[in-house]
């Protein structure tokens, strides 16, 4: 071993132009490498602390369903044909939740989508969070900044508006927003219609961590928000009839009843138009028991359950847990993980780093080819000396060990250089910070600024990147050696 | 009992779709101890022979046998086995390793097998083979900081290190002056005689080939001439 390792290493040393190709290619490839998945680590690790701190949790329980469900709805086609379910059995989910030692908080919400207007003027649209206050602060306290007024009160409703969103909202109107405005708020669905709420304005706030998806995000009173989302106890569903009740129906002419009908609402439809929604038709019954009925609150009603664990070591056994649970009380609910909640700004950061390492992976080929070329030069000049060493009684093996070692020597100290440059790029980004100037880079970063460090995951990555580009691009050289026998070897020297 | 024994044996390249017949059925033999000129012209096959005997190539038709081994049928890894114990090797051009000192050359073939001797007797039997050779001051030195004699040198040192019973000189002294070649030549006579080790070397120089004990003349493949003047060597004339 001694002697391979003097021969690799005064190989090595030797040839300066193979040894600076070969070192200049793989030290920017780890630098590359090394600073690229320490960044994207970085960014990940930061876009799954604050979101797991500030606004998923580590787990969410939501009703079942197929659809790529998250905080902010349905994030896939089926968006707009499909509700967000409700989680059934709510109360026995959330007492089990609260039952479990490793769980620190529980926080239950609503969600829906609604176009922000002012009276006939529509002004942009937000993204509701129906929360409890207490419950809300409780689970994530120090994700928001009151900027003006406040949460609305124990028992009454308001609306926080996000900064972000009330800007948005004033470039409209052209005046500021304040605490005790008040705003229409609509939303619409094929499955429930179009409902709409005004809903006066408690205070503004922002995310204290935010990125371009959560600044869309306003924080409602439970009950606007269910209202908005159609949760409510009554429904538009068909009612099931007996046969006495069809009967006696098919008595009535239906010209006659429309007729009347329409003389009868003509005046309200032309005045309020946009009215003829549940709320409308519900004010219809107004008095009667019925009515109180259908606009009822679904007081138990929430969309998620997001919880926050003790350690995220208790992940598995939590998502076991309640796995056991919604099996054993039939319960249609399942658990996802806060990635799933996070939606398509943590999925996307986590989709672009696939993109790096793809591209981190054709560079590593380049290489490779690179690498083995120039190998091939340089075995094809020793060939002699080869061929010398198998004349004198070097086994094939000893040759091949030669090679490899040398590669891999010329490997792991342009590897080295190459995590020591990526390690100084890293220091220096971490001491000036990138400012996200663009909402592409405040994908990437998680949030408005990213102090990248060095992540003992991409070294360990960069150094097995390394090895396998070295074992990989002195596999053909080594074969070729092989193939040639010490005779064709030694002919080079005649 | 001999040494090397070549039995008919035919040796055809492939040039494409030509044929070149370098050897055309050489029966020789080669006695423990001798000190042997393959001599002939360019082309006559005196390196075909080395190559055979040195188990760096195979014949097309024949036997070779060392020690009484035949050479073919042996795996690469039994050939070289043989090549590493019981042969040695001397090549026109050298080919010492440059990247390794005098010191580590000698010391390569060494450390080449298992059945390694002890430090102490490696480096006293080194420094031996290199105070032989007459290049004690320059034990240190690569190579490159050597003139030809003096890389000749350390080859045939190297040839000697593991104690074979053959060594083989393709052309020793063919890029040495004649009077550093004469040196040379004195010098494997001087550890043939001091070892015991039959040393077999091709040359074309008439010159040289009168220090040899045992002349085998090659032309077109064929053995035109076996002549000993050993007296110990016996057998044929």
């Amino acid at each position: 071993m001694r002697i391979l390792l003097t021969i690799a290493w005064r190989n090595v040393r030797q040839q300066k132009v193979k040894t600076a190709i070969i070192g200049l290619i793989m030290v920017i490839g780890i630098m590359v490498l090394v600073v690229g998945n320490s960044f994207m680590d970085t960014a990940a690790s930061g876009i799954e602390r604050y979101y797991i701190k500030n606004y998923t949790g580590h787990l969410m329980i939501t009703g079942k369903t197929k659809g790529a469900l998250t905080l902010f709805g349905f994030q896939d086609l089926t968006a707009l044909e499909q509700l967000v379910p409700r989680i059934p059995d709510y109360a026995e989910v959330v007492e089990f939740a609260r039952s479990l030692p490793y769980v620190e908080a529980v926080n239950p919400q609503v969600s829906a989508a609604a176009v922000v207007s002012r009276g006939e003027r529509t002004l942009g649209a937000t993204q509701l969070f129906g929360v409890v206050p207490d419950q809300y602060q409780s689970m994530f306290p120090d994700n928001v900044e009151i900027l003006e007024g406040g949460f609305w009160g124990p028992g009454e409703q308001g609306v926080l508006l996000n900064k972000a969103v009330a800007e948005l909202l004033e470039q409209e109107v052209g005046f500021t927003f304040r605490p005790g405005d008040r705003l229409l708020f609509t939303s619409a669905s094929t499955q429930t219609g179009m409902r709409i709420r005004e809903v006066e304005i408690t205070g503004i706030f922002r995310f204290k961590q935010s990125n371009v998806q959560l600044d869309m995000v306003s924080l409602m009173d439970v009950s606007n928000v269910r209202a908005l989302a159609g949760m409510v106890v009554g429904s538009a569903d068909p009612a099931e009839l007996t046969g006495e009740e069809r009967n006696l129906l098919g008595e009535i002419d239906e010209e006659n009843l429309f007729g009347s009908a329409e003389s009868l609402f003509a005046e309200v439809i032309v005045e309020e138009p946009a009215a003829a929604d549940d709320d409308f038709w519900f004010s219809l019954l107004e008095g009667t028991p019925a009515a109180e009925e259908a606009t009822a609150e679904d007081t138990g009603a929430w969309h998620f359950l997001l919880i926050r664990l003790k350690d995220e070591k208790y992940l598995k056994q939590a998502e076991a847990d309640f796995a056991s649970f919604f099996a054993e009380k039939g319960i249609a609910a399942q658990t996802r993980g806060w990635r799933q909640g996070a939606g398509a700004m943590a999925e996307l950061s986590y989709g672009i780093k696939s993109v790096f390492n793809t591209v981190v992976l054709i560079i590593a080929v380049v290489a490779v080819i690179i690498i083995m070329n120039t190998l091939v030069i340089s075995i094809t000049e020793r060939m002699s000396e080869i061929g010398t060493m198998r004349a004198i009684g070097a086994q094939k093996s000893f040759v091949r060990r030669m090679i490899v070692l040398e590669t891999m020597l010329l490997s792991g100290i342009s590897g080295l250089v190459g995590v020591a440059a990526g390690g100084l790029v890293l220091f220096i980004l971490n001491r000036i910070g990138l400012k996200a100037t663009n909402v592409f880079f405040e994908i990437i970063y998680g949030g408005p600024e990213l102090r990248p460090t060095l992540s003992l995951s991409s070294v360990i990555l960069s150094l097995v990147v390394i090895v396998a580009v070295g074992a990989v691009s002195s596999a053909y050289p080594t074969a070729l050696v092989m193939r040639t026998s010490p005779l064709k070897a030694m002919e080079s020297s005649r | 009992m001999a040494i090397v024994e070549l039995e008919n044996v035919h040796k055809i390249y492939y040039l494409g779709k030509a044929e070149v017949h370098a050897l055309r059925g050489v029966t020789f033999d080669i006695e423990r101890g001798d000190f042997v000129s393959i001599v002939g012209p360019s082309g006559s096959g005196k390196s075909t022979i080395l190559n055979l005997i040195g188990c760096i190539d195979q014949p097309t038709s024949g036997t070779v046998r060392i020690n009484g081994t035949a050479t073919a049928g042996l795996s690469d890894r039994e050939l070289t086995n043989m090549r590493h114990k019981t042969l040695g090797f001397i090549f026109q051009s050298f080919n010492l390793i440059p990247v390794l000192n005098v010191y580590e050359n000698i010391e390569f073939p060494l450390l080449l097998g298992r059945d390694r001797p002890g430090k102490k007797e490696m480096r006293e039997w080194i420094e031996y083979l290199i105070e032989a050779v007459g290049l004690a001051d320059h034990m240190h030195h690569r190579s490159n900081e050597l003139s030809g004699g003096q890389r000749q040198r350390v080859a045939i040192a190297r040839a000697l290190a593991t104690k074979p019973e053959i060594v083989l000189a393709d052309e020793p002294t063919a890029n040495l002056d004649s009077k550093t070649g004469h040196s040379i030549l004195e010098l494997m006579k001087k550890m043939n005689a001091e070892l015991n080790t039959t040393f077999i070397f091709s040359t074309h120089d008439m010159n040289i080939m009168s220090v040899a004990d045992h002349v085998i003349r090659l032309l077109d493949g064929l053995v035109v001439e076996d002549s000993r003047t050993k007296a110990a060597a016996g057998g044929r004339p």
